[in-house]
């Protein structure tokens, strides 16, 4: 049996995921119907799934005892916002104590769910990542979660500010959600051949030609699982999912591969379900899922063909590359499957790697960098569907503008204070990429960090800068980033791209939430067709070439054109 | 600002510290060691004579084309942290960067000096990995390295064959991932077969020690 050709794990992927953020989707929506006020019933394939509560249900009582929550306390927008705030403040304290007896420098770190990592995994303890990394990689994808049923009700509230308890629905994402997946994805990690153990720190090993070999050893296949379902990225290895111990087979490599697209896109699924027409969600899958899918495929054309490098000639041998661009790529994995890896890291705000985007071929790091373009496409768990939906608001509110009709979403009127937000949320990423880019290429300390000469150096700062304020997390790693000037800078972007879209999309989802449902009427403009699909792919595409086509062209564009040079 | 505004979030950070610290993670460590003990333990690789393991089954090993001495195994890829498994990650080269070009020369170069099949390389063998310690190489690089290794050792270019195929490992269900070679349980059964060869040897020639094996570091 030999390896399969590009497009059969192509298509294995992309069936596979489908399959999968359906039912993922229905469970989701299932996990949140109360708190997003919906009236969601299962469909009848799944309604063995209520089952569930028999054993969820008093874990989570025993949670809210514990902690002092009061499922019935609703909140406010405002009130929201706070929660999140105050919560992930004390992650960051949480962190950065840890962190700080660690003798690692806490400047730059997890706490946004964005792993934007400075240090390599491997100078942190294995207390470090069980005890305030791992706690971490949960909470803030639970905070994520807890804001979707609050911008559901924004649309199924009828003139009621209410948007349910922030709390009650980080517990409920933890305990239904984030724990079960990813104690499953961690026994398959196991199975196929991650280490688990905190005991010894390393296994040492007599070889025939290296002498001693020692080999770090951790809770790789816990903190592996919650890191890719939680888009968390990082991980205990600096190399993270490239090594054996984080992803040891490709069965590990697949399943660890679709936890990214599906942990985003079910709850662009979920969506639909939870305002009553489950083709609302389907038509924001589908315009989204085209992007990801398109983009994969250049990745994958680019990827699959030569690396300009190897193009040498010496003592009368050549290099055979009809294997592809197999720099920084594992055999095991190959340049098919690091190609979707690739676009599912930066297609989600995941961040982790299995092959180094710096050795990627000029054409596969364009796609990676449209994808950040477009704000990592289905971006994070839970505030994936929240950026998603600030496109979707600004087509709804396009296209009615186009046809002459007054804009409306659901049934909910779009004026100007809600615009104005969106504006706010849409502009966030290209201001807090582009203004630090501007300063950095012309200052010193910033470019001499650079691995790499002339675009692809330009592009390893642009990398890096989406990374971080789009909550990624991974880098052309190329860059020594581990410097004042970056540390500053991403620390900022990593906060500033994490709460201000969160703070204004809450704020929207207030005043929506306010506002009278006004009936679908036959002049309305249809959000779920396929027109309207279109419609919404131009705009994302139109908006992010727009703004990041001169940045690109100076990376990847340049590098591309200039034959690799 | 309400009192519990502030003690929910504290008390639901302890809850967490004991549910994601201890539970999720201890009760996944107890699993893996009654369940994937080997596995769990980091996959060692035990060989007889030595009491420490002699690798990890998951984590490759260093065999260059530029030291003499590796020239009787299989050589696994370029890494440009040595194989050290403490740390991880490649040099991160991009395509435009004159430095990959020069290290694939001094490869070609390296390889070179020995019996080449072909005079196009497998791509496989001259890229350095994500982690910097892929176990494995291509069966195409394996493949292109048999009759070097058949030279140098002795051992037949079928019987080499024959344990680039036990060394082998499929794709899932044919449809995902890679072929490969794992390039240390390919070194082992060369060793085996090398060391097996000297001793028989040695037995024929009256003159030589009897047990005496060869010394390796």
């Amino acid at each position: 049996m030999a390896s399969p050709p590009p497009i059969v794990e192509y298509a294995v992927f992309f069936t596979l995921a489908v399959v999968l953020i359906f039912l993922v989707g229905e469970y989701l929506a299932w996990v949140y119907r109360d708190q997003a006020n919906s009236n969601y019933e299962l469909p009848r394939l799944l309604t063995g799934l209520q089952r569930l509560d028999s054993v969820f249900t008093p874990i989570e009582n025993a949670i809210y005892r514990l902690s002092g929550i009061k499922p019935k306390r609703e909140m406010t927008w405002r009130g929201q916002v706070k929660a999140v705030l105050v919560f992930n403040a004390f992650i960051w304290v949480l962190l950065y104590v840890v962190l700080y007896f660690q003798n690692v420098l806490p400047m730059n770190f997890v706490a946004s769910n964005t792993n934007q990592q400075h240090y390599s995994g491997e100078n942190l303890s294995v207390f470090t990542h069980t005890f305030a990394i791992g706690i971490a990689m949960f909470l803030t994808p639970a905070t994520g979660l807890a804001l979707m049923p609050a911008f559901a009700r924004a649309f199924n509230n009828d003139e009621d500010p209410r948007l349910g308890n922030f709390y009650e629905n980080v517990v409920r994402g933890v305990v239904r959600f984030l724990l079960p997946f990813s104690f499953v994805i961690a026994l398959v990690l196991m199975a196929e051949g991650s280490v688990q153990t905190i005991t010894s720190g390393k296994l040492t090993a007599e070889t025939f030609t290296m002498g001693v070999q020692n080999i770090r050893v951790g809770p790789h296949a816990g903190i592996e699982a919650i890191k890719m379902w939680g888009t968390n990225g990082g991980g205990i290895n600096g190399a993270n999912a490239s090594t054996a111990f984080e992803n040891p087979t490709p069965l590990s490599n697949l399943v660890l591969t679709l936890a990214m697209p599906v942990s985003t896109f079910c709850a662009i699924y979920a969506w639909g379900a939870w305002v009553g027409n489950r083709s609302h969600g389907i038509a924001l899958v589908a315009a989204f899922f085209v992007i990801y899918a398109a983009l994969t495929g250049v990745a994958v054309i680019g990827e699959t063909g030569p690396n300009v490098a190897m193009e040498v000639q010496e003592s009368g041998l050549t290099v055979d590359q009809t294997a592809g661009n197999m720099e920084s790529k594992e055999t095991r994995f190959g340049p098919t499957a690091s190609a979707i890896w690739g676009l599912s890291t930066t297609g989600t705000t995941n961040g982790g790697v299995n092959s180094m985007h710096n050795s990627w071929t000029a054409l596969g790091a364009f796609s990676l960098l449209f994808a950040f373009a477009t704000n990592n496409i289905s971006n994070g768990v839970g505030t994936g569907l929240l950026n998603v939906l600030m496109y979707v608001i600004l087509t709804a509110f396009i296209g009615a503008l186009m046809i002459g009709r007054r804009p409306q979403y659901l049934g909910k009127k779009l004026e100007w204070q809600e615009m104005r937000y969106v504006f706010v949320a849409i502009l966030a990423l290209p201001v807090l990429v582009l203004v630090p880019l501007a300063h950095a290429v012309v200052y010193q300390p910033a470019t001499d960090a650079m691995a790499n000469p002339g675009f692809r150096g330009f592009a390893e700062i642009l990398y890096e800068f989406f990374s971080a304020s789009a909550n990624n997390g991974s880098g052309l790693e190329g860059l020594g980033d581990n410097t004042v000037y970056y540390n500053l800078v991403d620390g900022a972007q990593v906060l500033l791209g994490r709460y201000v879209p969160i703070t204004v999309q809450l704020a929207i989802a207030g005043l929506l939430a306010g506002k009278k449902t006004s009936p679908e009427s036959r002049g309305s403009l249809d959000t779920d067709t396929p027109a309207f699909v279109g419609l919404l792919i131009g705009i994302v595409i139109i908006v992010s070439a727009l703004v990041f086509l001169p940045a690109l062209v100076f990376g990847p564009i340049g590098e591309l054109l200039s034959g690799g040079i | 600002m309400n009192r519990d505004d502030l003690t929910v979030p504290l008390r639901l950070l302890g809850v967490s510290l004991v549910l994601f610290g201890l539970l999720y993670q201890g009760s996944l460590m107890a699993i893996g060691s009654v369940a994937f003990s080997n596995n769990a333990a980091g996959s060692p690789v035990y060989v007889d004579g030595q009491e420490a393991p002699v690798g990890s089954q998951m984590i490759g090993q260093e065999f260059r084309p530029g030291d003499p001495e590796d020239a009787v195994y299989f050589w696994s890829r370029p890494s440009s942290i040595e194989y050290d498994a403490m740390t991880s990650a490649s040099a991160q080269l991009g395509p435009n960067n004159p430095e990959l070009s020069e290290r694939a020369r001094g490869d070609l170069r390296n390889i070179s000096r020995y019996e080449t099949p072909d005079d196009s390389v497998p791509v496989n063998l001259l890229t350095e990995s994500g982690s910097a310690y892929d176990a494995h190489i291509s069966p195409a690089a394996a493949e292109y390295q048999v009759p070097r290794v058949a030279n140098q050792t002795g051992i037949s270019e079928d019987r080499l064959r024959g344990m680039i195929e036990q060394a082998t490992k499929e794709p899932l269900l044919g449809v995902w991932g890679q072929e490969r070679v794992n390039v240390l349980e390919l070194n082992i059964m060369v060793r085996d077969e090398f060391d097996a060869q000297n001793a028989a040897d040695r037995n024929t020639d009256m003159n030589a020690p009897e047990t005496e094996t060869g010394e390796r570091r």
